[in-house]
């Protein structure tokens, strides 16, 4: 992971120096403002905790922005090798990362949902190491669009 | 420059104030009708009539297409043409075949909703059931049917755009959705601020549509085949390479106009916050085809541009023939914001399984590719997850799907938490691609996420199934498959004031 991000670090700062070589004075700063997001997706490496109905990341690893919402092999594979940190994220939009049972339980899509028609994978587990990827929001949250587990232990 | 398909017309308000209603099928004539003629709650002794009580939910919700010269195969304008159909009339309201609406009234509000209440079902069913009654005295006036604009304000188009083409619709056989395409006649961008779409033969035509945008990759405008196996017309996309044959049945030549190169930058320099756009502004549907945007908010036609006209006939019987037109109202005023397209879905679930990207994959920045839907399989999932990292402000939900597409929900999840679902499909149906427009503008923050949760059915149980022993892979033609839960979207800080051209993005 740590050289596709290197590798990602490269082109946004080439990136940027390309458009600030191409801008007018006048509109390039509006421009380059308008193209950056408000929100970031980020990735982090931590353990799935559930107090309550309330799951977090704890011992995570610092936020680190990925420009995608999905994972890729390579990510994956450098998860499962990125120590820990003791950063404790709030994790939202779980329910198409809980087992079955669980979304039936908790969601408005219990509503018209079956268990046999449930479409969630199951990966966000009490316990479990986890790679996540979402939307990283005020008050150390993430709002998930990528829960893969990495291993059954955390720690 | 003269072009003789283009009408521009002088603004003008009509003296008579004309509504939505035309375009929504009399909806709000009918609408007044049926508050002088509400629905009596049946009374033991005394069975609901046509007269007093059926009459007011047909001529309000059946009427537009059921009458003589529309598209719906019988006319229910009097009990006379009415009373023959009852008993079929209650199945398909009973089964919510009809009228054609498919959303879950339990989720969202929307604009051109045309679902009949439980309370108006029940009278339907207790009429039929009691012999269908005409009663005493005198069935409320039928609604009065605009043909011409229905700009709200009263005011003709700017400009009128017809097809190139009239198109000779066969009396038998199946027509494909397909795709006509004309030179763009307006030497600058054109910001829209409402637009309708009316056909010549509403008898014949199924749906329609009317956007802009490039030709196909490696074809120019001549002339071929409408669709494979259909009419040989001009104003279609042909191949350059005289040795290839270009395939213009409707979602190829939609995606394959993404594909190409001019395609692709105008994606790059229109949609910098959408992964696939398409430019489309208007569809029509018996009892609709009337498009405005709230003020400032409409569609753009950028130079180098096609009007794309997206078409599906209707054999009736008899040899027929179409030509569309298309009004165009420009905005009154600078735009503000230019209305996106995109599909929901950059992750993706598949069968409870996130799916992830290889290095191929990854290297050429796309995202995972979708397994086959395998053989048989009556309820095959997906999920479909996109990231809104600026605040949006939501128009128009539209699931596509193809001949196997069985279901399909889209969810909004806050970054408070909260969890909204905005539209409910339970049973699509390929042959009414519906839009569902929002009520109300729907505003979704930065942090959120959009979630298009959809089944298929590949099984044999699937009447409209092609080929139930056959993997399904992911394409354009009707036999294989999509899955496209499509947005019509602003993004709120692209406010075309402060950064001027789109292209500038």
């Amino acid at each position: 992971m740590a050289e596709y991000l290197h590798h990602v670090r490269r082109l946004f700062v080439v990136s940027i120096l390309v458009a600030v070589a191409v801008s007018p004075l006048t509109g390039g700063a509006q421009n380059r403002d308008l193209a950056k997001p408000a929100i970031d997706i980020v990735a982090s490496v931590g353990c799935a905790t559930k107090d309550g109905e309330t799951w977090t990341l704890t011992q995570a690893s610092e936020p680190i922005s990925t420009g995608v919402p999905f994972s890729n092999r390579d990510e994956i594979e450098e998860a499962s090798g990125t120590p820990l940190g003791s950063r404790t994220y709030v994790l939202i939009g779980v329910a198409d990362f809980l087992a079955p049972e669980e979304l039936l339980d908790e969601f408005q899509r219990a509503e018209f949902t079956t268990v046999d028609s449930v479409n969630s994978t199951g990966s966000l587990v009490d316990g479990h190491r986890i790679l996540v990827k979402g939307l990283f929001i005020e008050n150390e949250r993430i709002n998930l669009t990528s829960v893969i587990g990495l291993t059954e232990r955390c720690g | 420059m003269h072009v003789p398909s283009l009408t521009r017309l002088e603004s003008k308000a009509s003296p008579l104030l004309r509504t939505w209603s035309a375009a929504l099928g009399g909806v709000f004539l009918v609408g007044v009708v049926s508050l002088l003629h509400p629905i009596a709650a049946a009374e033991p002794s005394k069975a609901p009539t046509f007269n007093g009580n059926i009459a007011s939910i047909l001529y309000g919700n059946c009427v537009s297409c059921h009458r003589t010269g529309q598209m719906a195969p019988m006319s229910l304008a009097s009990y006379k043409e009415v009373r023959p159909w009852a008993r079929a009339i209650r199945g398909k309201v009973l089964a919510r075949e009809m009228p054609p609406w498919y959303a879950d009234q339990r989720y969202g509000k929307f604009l051109n909703e045309m679902a009949l209440t439980q309370e108006e079902i029940d009278v339907i069913v207790a009429w039929a059931d009691a012999g269908a009654p005409e009663g005493t005295g005198e069935a409320p006036a039928l609604p009065i049917f605009a043909g011409g604009w229905v700009h709200p304000s009263g005011a003709d188009p700017d400009f009128v755009i017809e097809m190139p083409i009239e198109y000779e619709i066969p009396a038998q056989g199946q027509s494909e959705n397909f795709s006509i395409y004309q030179e763009n006649p307006f030497d600058e961008v054109v910001d829209l601020q409402a637009v309708q779409l009316m056909p010549s033969n509403p008898r014949a035509t199924h749906h329609s549509s009317l956007g802009a945008r490039h030709l196909p990759a490696g074809t120019r405008l001549g002339r071929g085949p409408a669709f494979p196996g259909g009419p040989v017309i001009d104003n279609v996309p042909v191949a350059i390479d005289p040795g290839e044959i270009f395939d213009n049945s409707g979602d190829r030549s939609e995606a394959e106009a993404f594909e190409s190169e001019e395609g692709r930058r105008a994606l790059r320099e229109r949609e910098v916050f959408a992964v696939q756009g398409t430019e489309t502004f208007v569809f029509y549907v018996p009892a609709g085809g009337f498009k405005q945007w709230p003020a400032g908010i409409g569609k753009r036609i950028e130079r180098g541009e096609y009007l794309n006209w997206g078409i599906h006939y209707n054999s009736t019987g008899v040899p027929e023939t179409d030509r569309h037109r298309a009004g165009l109202w420009l905005q009154k005023q600078p735009m503000t914001h230019e209305v996106l397209s995109r599909r929901v879905g950059q992750t993706h679930i598949a069968e409870r399984r996130e799916l992830v990207a290889s290095k191929l994959e990854s290297e050429s920045n796309g995202s995972p590719r979708i397994p086959v839907i395998p053989p048989g399989d009556p309820d095959w999932a997906i999920t479909g997850i996109t990231a809104f990292q600026d605040d949006v402000t939501l128009y128009i939900l539209w699931p596509h799907m193809h001949l196997r597409g069985k279901d399909m929900t889209f969810v909004v999840t806050y970054p408070d938490g909260r969890e909204e679902v905005i539209l409910h499909v339970p049973d699509y149906d390929f042959n009414w691609q519906l839009p569902y427009e929002l009520d109300e503008p729907l505003k979704i923050p930065a942090g959120s996420t959009m979630k298009t949760v959809g089944h298929f059915d590949n099984s044999i149980r699937n009447r409209y199934n092609p080929a139930p022993q056959k993997e399904v892979y992911w394409d354009e033609q009707s036999w294989d498959e999509m899955f496209n839960g499509r947005i019509d979207y602003t993004v709120d800080k692209l406010d075309l004031r402060l950064s001027g051209s789109k292209t500038e993005h």
